[in-house]
């Protein structure tokens, strides 16, 4: 891992502050520990969640393309303002809502606001760090960032959310939401958005995606772990969207919903701080994961205590946790960098494809034979995690990790010494550093040599020389030096 | 529907290890952006991979696009990175300096000025370079 450069551009911190505080307020989405009970005392049972789950499951996938498009065309910060008014206005008639028909049209405009905004602001901070400080390299550390104020702004609204309920009505958490969504709205539109737009990104979009799905289909390492990934999600999407039905059995009072849910969302980042210190490439480590999953799931189908359900749900959150992260690991081993975010794209779709038909199964064997006798689905789930997770261990010993470029500079340098020779694609990335003479001499003997037989590059390097060449004049002529000053303040 | 917002921070999960994020599930597409458009090179079946397809056209003599292409080219820029290319190659400042002025490393300054020049470039030819192949 190359992360020694720590400098990061006090401009890029200033400029990203609008977006971290419209992402926390976004994150304060005060109804959602208490959704279940809400729905259960407007007439919900657990097959028509299911059912609802499934719609919702549908919306998103179907929504994701087109919003990628009008983000590219059209503005991404306007894009997640409109995914918060599309979220204010189901709120709004979540809150209104009488009955189940109209909380499921409440939950599929709740879709359209994941589907705007997921991975929205990904490619906004992408973007933003590129033009703060030409490469993607402090990339990772931001998105990080961001990623930890919106989960604390959902730990928050966890607790929050369950006491307004207990004191309140489970009705008003959905109207005391609309007005934070709206100030998020502000920090948006505050937020001085990147003007990169470089056109040809949805030209070589077509033959990335062809090359990602091709290599989904055909390396049968990369598909193992895709299932892996996939698995991990699904049960993982199963907890969440359905362990509050055992509380909704066991009828808990609405503040305990708080907690739990704090709780449950907690033991993902507390997942992420306990993977660097596990080892699941060892028997070991994989043995007590499966059997600990194994157990959570199996005492989920038969106890009636309250504390233990919790408990197993939060030991089962966690588990799925750290599986789901040791497979993006995997993944990450498994396909060059250049495709990786595309496969895993691929992972999140089926997922969502997996979970459409066991959502619609859960919710109708838990209506009809009690949630803790759905729970055996939970238990089929995990034995078929368990089974490719042995897999994928056995497959990932011995496999070499495939080396990490996180700029498109090192990926160059990388290339070069791979093919002991530089082509054109890499001698672009490296015209800066030839002209500053920052080149190691290995480097430089190679761009020395591509430059004398290749006419293309020579002329691009003379081209290059001759803007920098008139660049200079401009300081000289009174006029354009002054207009130039300017800008630069 | 918590399933969503459980995703969400699934993305923050892998914060453990430094390059977990770029595994988000919804990020979309993000190879290491290049600087010059990955289309103007040949593909993986192409004779040459990774040569250009067509060479940079040559520039007219004298000044190329006329006088006010490259100050029409730099204020196109994005803003941090006009700074840069103005600090460096207007003013003449040495690297450490604009490091010093912009908050950024040597090697990020590097970065955004090779970018930048190759958008000043392109904004020099006498035609836009790529329009030809476009739809």
């Amino acid at each position: 891992m190359i992360m020694k450069r720590v400098a990061a551009p006090r401009t890029l911190a200033r400029r990203l502050l609008p977006l971290q505080i419209g992402m926390a307020l976004q994150g304060l989405i005060l109804w959602v520990p208490i959704e279940k009970l809400f729905m259960t005392q407007i007439g919900f049972d657990a097959a028509s969640v299911g059912a609802m789950a499934a719609a919702y499951a549908a919306v998103v996938p179907l929504l994701e393309v087109p919003s990628g498009i009008l983000a590219d065309r059209w503005s991404r910060s306007r894009l997640m303002a409109l995914a918060c008014v599309a979220l204010m206005v189901s709120s709004l008639l979540g809150g209104l809502s009488q009955s189940v028909l109209a909380y499921v049209i409440a939950a599929m405009i709740l879709g359209v606001y994941f589907a705007f905004s997921s991975g929205t602001v990904d490619s906004i901070v992408y973007d933003t760090v590129v033009e703060e400080t030409g490469s993607n390299e402090l990339y990772e550390r931001w998105i990080g960032r961001i990623r930890a104020v919106e989960s604390a702004a959902f730990v928050l609204s966890a607790l929050a959310g369950g006491v307004l309920a207990q004191y309140t009505s489970a009705r008003f958490t959905y109207f005391a939401t609309i007005p934070l969504i709206g100030l998020a709205i502000i920090g948006f539109l505050r937020f001085n958005e990147p003007q990169l737009h470089k056109p040809a990104e949805r030209e070589t979009l077509r033959s990335h995606i062809a090359l990602t799905v091709k290599t989904m289909i055909t390396s049968r390492a990369v598909l193992l772990v895709l299932l892996l990934t996939a698995t991990a999600g699904l049960l993982s999407q199963a907890v969440f969207e359905f362990g509050p039905l055992w509380l909704v059995t066991l009828q808990a009072p609405a503040v305990l919903y708080g907690p739990y849910w704090a709780l449950l969302v907690s033991t993902l980042g507390i997942g992420g701080l306990l993977i660097a210190k596990l080892h699941l490439e060892r028997w070991l480590m994989v043995a007590v994961l499966i059997i600990l999953s194994l157990a959570t799931a199996l005492v989920l189908t038969w106890t009636r205590s309250l504390p233990v359900v919790i408990a197993a749900q939060v030991a089962l959150a966690l588990v799925l946790a750290l599986l789901g992260i040791h497979a993006s690991r995997l993944l990450h081993d498994a396909v060059p960098s250049s495709i990786r975010a595309g496969v895993s794209s691929g992972g999140g779709t089926l997922t969502w494809m997996l979970f459409l038909p066991f959502s619609l199964v859960f919710g109708w064997t838990a209506r009809d034979s009690g949630i803790d006798k759905s729970g055996f689905m939970l238990v089929g789930a995990v034995v078929i995690l368990s089974a490719l997770l042995v897999i994928s261990v056995r497959v990932s010993r011995g496999t070499v990790p495939v080396e990490v470029a996180a700029t498109a500079k090192q990926d160059a340098i990388r290339a070069t010494q791979q093919a002991d020779e530089m082509a054109c694609k890499q001698l672009v990335e490296l015209v800066a550093d030839y002209l500053d003479d920052t080149l190691s001499p290995d480097m430089k003997a190679r761009f020395e040599e591509h430059l004398a037989g290749c006419d293309g590059c020579s002329m691009y390097l003379k081209q290059t020389q001759q803007v920098i060449a008139e660049l200079r004049c401009l300081s000289a002529s009174p006029n354009g030096g002054e207009g130039v000053q300017h800008t630069a303040g | 529907m918590k399933i969503s917002i459980a995703r969400m921070i699934a993305n923050l999960t892998a914060r453990g290890r430094a390059y977990g994020n770029r595994f988000a599930w919804w990020s979309r597409w993000f190879p290491p952006a290049p600087t010059v458009d990955a289309d103007r090179f040949q593909g993986e079946g192409d004779l040459y991979p990774d040569h250009w397809k067509e060479f940079p056209r040559p520039w007219p003599a004298g000044q190329a696009g006329g006088p006010e292409a490259l100050p029409a080219a730099l204020s196109a820029l994005p803003g941090p990175w006009r700074r840069v290319v103005i600090l460096r190659d207007v003013e003449g400042l040495p690297p450490a300096d604009v490091s010093a002025l912009t908050g950024l490393t040597a090697e990020q300054q590097r970065d955004v000025l090779n970018r930048a020049r190759e958008l000043l470039r392109e904004g020099l030819g006498p035609a836009p370079e790529h329009d030809g192949r476009k739809s």
